[in-house]
């Protein structure tokens, strides 16, 4: 399985790095939205776990143009947030967003969460 | 042929297979009569004489620095550092690099003349009596009725700067 | 641990980039320059920090960040105006979170209440502006989640649980479920995992295939579990991401488990894989997957996006690398040694060789300029922005204003000027210096300035700019000047300047670099400490800069430090002391000439000295200092003049001067040890060594040897 991750902090994408690959799943990464539709354009993935508050495009940008570009309508894509508040995830679920998860991630429970929208 | 590489890694280093943890392989060399030796793991190379950069205001047995590879090494002149003068190197001479700690360091010497394998059983402890053998050896062996003094590297390196 | 410490030195290492980054948007943000580029990049920033920091439980850093970044958030959206005072708050509370970050950096403990009143100014500001909104942050306990790494295994499946209580779900996606990519099947299958459930498929709004719409809804579905520690909330968390997507009942005690699958599913004959594989929730890939998905395009078990082959991950949509620093150096060394090679190689062609091999020569030129492109590409690699510097200012600035009670405001000028990381490493500490220098004796205080008909609030200007093979960084501050009557007091009562020597204006002001100098009669709590400018020249020495000062009476001062692009590659003299090669740094050498026309003179001591434009310079004879036999005629040797500490000179006599080139430095301490009046030792062409001549480490042992005798 290969996940997309997308996070402007690299301590946050090292730490998904970590627990997503000793779950045995393949990481790919990306430093902001728009680096995010450039894997994508190359790269299949099974879900895509991004942040919303990041440089040049944002993550609710990202999902929209992701669910924009056709072929990836079934593509799960879980949003990745300190914030909590129920705007924030509307404004995620309204772009296209699968679900979320909220940082600090407990290891289990973001595995947990993938396996939730991923086949 | 200029130049003899030993090994690159101390890990290499095969002891004698019998009983490995009692025997000792040591490469040795002369100065005029004299037998030293070391012991092989820290010798990283064995090179001719190709002249050193003196260093200032130091002791007359450091003989200067070499390049090897890029990398500046010490050269040691061990018949001055016995107390015997400095020697006078020619093509023939041969400088001996071995590592000490993390240190490389190069002893200047006449000639390596064997590689020796001994039983740790058979080193002595230096004779009291003079001052110099006991300050820089850490043991003497006999070997085919030569006796062969096991040099103290960490001693020989001590004391460089010049006291004057 | 180990990985949890690469972890925190990844987030370190983000937090200073970080914290740099929002000192310089606070800088143009308190300029004036409020747009809302500035105001999202600073929010990101502290919501960044935040977000790492609760990875690694730093709770203080969390709280006080997660206040601040809800204040820049309402800031952002216009909730709560941006006033020049909340500007000062916000620029202090930057500094808050440094310290924050510095202590969770060095693990020790600030004071439970530092930051309290600030934490209660973003409080009061949110809450200010909007008394009726709760605060919508969210609660802070969630951060105590302990990050510990764990392997999961995703192939354990949940064991079915025994008797237990029974729960009855009936589930009706709406088509938005679908166009957010969660999954019907996904979601029993979750269920699954609480207990064991039969699930039962609405399938009667299916329309015939001619009306049948692809992404059309027409399915809805009965689930029974049975299972242990069973909660209505238990059974919402799985639908926690459909909520408002779909229908959802959810009643207790409704059904007992079916045993017989196949009954409960014997008038769906037609799905029985669809059953199968939501009961027993291992997904099959080669089974029929389920209706609704069935019938999309190109759907399936990850029909759109196949499971990647082999477990390597790639390198993907990766634009930049992190590399130790350690293997660029590795690299810049080895390049530097080519520069050397090829340059004595191409020495080495003579005239006669040029006509002869034409092919060569032209060889040696494309290998010339390659090697050129190759180092300069390399030094690209390690050079950085001043910026990363000249970041660290403004608050050293404020907090020295503070102090003084002086108004002072800092522009920087040309920060993007790159130079090699390890130069800017070194610069920090005598940049500091200099400013305090500058805040402490240069700024009058703001009385002192208005009666002097100058601005109330005074100016420091930092700038970089490179010139040529340098780069030049300027202090300047609109302060008093240098006062020279009382540098040259000071300069005359500490034994650094003779009793009757003359001194230019220019010499006194670069005085304040002497060693032991200092003209604060007081130590003051700013550039004190016991030590004064002198150590911001050896530090700049160090790396081969050098400082000068030039001051104007009442309108201000300026210092310029004048360093090297790179510190791997030296432009050297090399010379011959006996017949030993030394080089000396070009960057000291004032300049040369031939002793028979040197002019000489001797102290009352003895001791030679040199007379150049009105000046005495000390000299060192080489060959004597380093006892080397030189057997060259006194009349045939050359003086090379250095600059050695400030404007003292020194007059080094050597025996020949072989000609100029670049060097890369080699320790000398690696194997061996320092010797006094040698900086290191460098490789030449024909592999020899040849030593560096420290010039200032020359002055300073004759200067002890003087006063020892």
């Amino acid at each position: 399985m290969r996940v997309l991750t997308v996070d402007d902090s690299r301590t946050i994408l090292a730490m998904l790095h970590h627990t997503l690959t000793g779950a045995g799943f393949e990481v790919l990464q990306a430093e902001d939205g728009q680096k995010g539709l450039d894997v994508l354009k190359t790269e299949d993935v099974d879900v895509v776990i991004t942040d919303i508050n990041m440089p040049v495009m944002d993550g609710i940008q990202f999902i929209k143009s992701v669910r924009a570009s056709g072929n990836y309508q079934s593509l799960p894509i879980l949003i990745l947030t300190t914030e909590t508040s129920q705007e924030k995830r509307d404004l995620g679920r309204s772009a296209g967003g699968t679900g979320w998860i909220v940082k600090p991630f407990d290891p289990e429970k973001l595995i947990s969460v993938i396996r939730r929208v991923v086949h | 042929m200029e130049a003899l590489e030993l090994r690159e890694n101390e890990g290499e280093q095969i002891a004698g297979k019998s009983d490995e943890s009692r025997s000792l392989q040591l490469i040795a060399f002369s100065i005029g009569e004299q037998i030293y030796g070391v012991e092989i793991t820290t010798v990283r190379e064995i090179r001719a004489w190709n002249g050193a950069t003196p260093l200032p205001n130091t002791r007359e047995f450091v003989r200067g620095v070499i390049n090897l590879r890029g990398t500046i090494v010490p050269i040691y002149d061990l018949r001055a550092r016995f107390g015997d003068g400095q020697t006078e190197p020619t093509k023939n001479h041969v400088v001996v690099v071995m590592s000490v700690g993390n240190k490389w360091v190069g002893i200047l010497v006449d000639a390596v003349s064997d590689i020796l394998t001994i039983s740790k059983d058979e080193i002595h402890t230096v004779p009291e009596g003079n001052a110099t053998d006991t300050e820089l050896l850490s043991g003497i062996i006999t070997h085919e009725n030569d006796m062969v003094g096991l040099i103290d590297l960490h001693a020989i390196i001590a004391g460089t700067k010049d006291q004057a | 641990m180990s990985d949890l410490d690469d972890f925190k030195a990844t987030y370190f290492d983000e937090c200073s980039e970080l914290l740099s980054e929002l000192e310089e948007q606070f800088t143009a943000i308190e300029e004036g320059e409020r747009d809302a580029d500035r105001l999202n990049a600073v929010f990101r920033a502290i919501h960044s920090i935040k977000g790492g920091a609760g990875a690694f439980n730093f709770t203080g850093l969390v709280g006080f960040a997660h206040e601040f970044e809800t204040l820049l958030d309402y800031v952002r959206n216009g909730k709560v105006e941006l006033t020049d005072d909340v500007v000062t708050l916000c620029i202090r509370a930057n500094d808050l979170v440094a310290d924050f970050v510095a202590a969770a950096r060095s693990g020790e403990e600030l004071a439970s209440d530092y930051g309290a009143e600030e934490k209660a100014r973003f409080v009061a500001l949110v809450k200010g502006d909007n008394p009726d909104e709760e605060e919508d942050g969210e609660p802070l306990e969630e951060f105590d989640i302990e990050f510990t790494p764990v392997t999961v295994d995703l192939e354990s499946k949940h064991e079915p649980a025994g008797a237990g209580e029974g729960w009855m779900v009936r589930f009706t996606p709406h088509a938005e479920l679908y166009s957010r990519a969660n999954d019907p099947l996904l979601l029993l299958r979750e269920l699954a995992e609480l207990g064991e459930i039969t699930v039962d498929a609405q399938v009667t709004e299916l329309p015939g295939l001619d009306e049948f719409e692809p992404f059309g809804v027409y399915c809805s579905w009965e689930v029974s579990i049975v299972g242990e520690d069973l909660s209505e909330q238990k059974i919402r968390e799985v639908f926690e991401f459909v909520e408002g997507d779909c229908d959802i009942e959810i009643s207790e005690g409704v059904a007992a488990p079916a045993k017989d699958d196949e009954a409960a599913f014997e008038e769906d004959d037609d799905l029985p894989s669809f059953a199968d594989l939501a009961a027993e929730i291992t997904p099959k890939p080669e089974a029929k997957p389920p209706a609704p998905k069935a019938l999309k395009p190109s759907a399936g078990a990850g029909g759109d996006h196949p499971e990647g082959e082999g477990a390597g991950s790639r390198p993907v949509g990766v634009q930049s690398i992190r590399v130790d620093l350690d293997k660029v150096d590795r690299v810049v060394n080895m390049v530097s040694e080519l520069v050397i090679t090829q340059s004595m190689l191409t020495q080495q062609m003579d005239e006669n060789l040029r006509q002869k091999y034409q092919e060569l020569v032209r060889g040696l030129e494309i290998l010339a300029q390659t090697t050129r492109g190759l180092q300069d590409s390399v030094m690209a690699i390690r050079a950085q922005p001043v910026k990363s510097v000249f970041s660290r200012m403004p608050r050293l600035v404020r907090e020295l204003a503070g102090k003084t009670g002086k108004k002072i405001k800092l522009e920087t000028v040309g920060e993007n000027t790159e130079i090699d990381k390890t130069v800017i490493e070194q610069l920090s500490d005598p940049l500091t210096h200099m400013i305090r220098n500058s805040a402490d004796h240069g700024i009058e205080s703001p009385e002192k300035r208005m009666a002097a008909g100058k601005a109330e609030i005074g100016t420091i200007r930092l700038s970089a700019e490179q010139a040529g093979g340098n780069i030049l960084i300027a202090i300047e501050d609109d302060g008093a000047g240098i006062n020279r009557e009382k540098v040259l007091e000071i300069g005359r009562e500490r034994g650094i300047v003779g009793a009757d020597q003359q001194m230019n204006e220019e010499q006194i002001d670069n005085l304040i670099f002497a060693p032991g100098f200092s003209t604060a009669t007081e130590v003051s709590d700013i550039s004190g400490r016991g030590v004064g400018m002198d150590v911001v020249l050896s530090n700049i020495k160090k790396i081969g800069g050098s400082v000068h000062v030039r001051s104007w009476p009442g309108k201000g001062t300026r210092m310029t430090l004048k360093l090297p692009l790179t510190l791997a590659v030296l432009d050297v003299m090399l010379v011959a002391v006996g017949t030993c090669p030394y080089v000396v740094p070009l960057s000291s050498i004032v300049e040369t000439m031939q002793t028979a026309r040197a002019d000489f003179g001797h102290m009352p001591t003895g001791d030679r000295v040199l007379r150049v434009r009105g000046e005495y310079v000390q000299v060192i004879d080489l060959a004597q200092r380093f006892d080397l036999p030189n057997e060259t005629p006194e009349d045939e040797r050359f003086v090379v003049l250095c600059e050695a500490e400030g404007t003292q000179k020194v007059a080094i006599i050597v025996d020949e001067i072989i000609g100029q080139q670049q060097v890369v430095i080699k320790s000398l301490e690696e194997n061996f040890e320092r010797i006094e009046g040698i900086a290191g030792g460098t490789i030449l062409g024909d592999g020899s060594v040849a030593l560096i001549v420290d010039v200032q480490g020359l002055r300073a042992q004759t200067t002890t040897h003087r006063s020892a005798a």
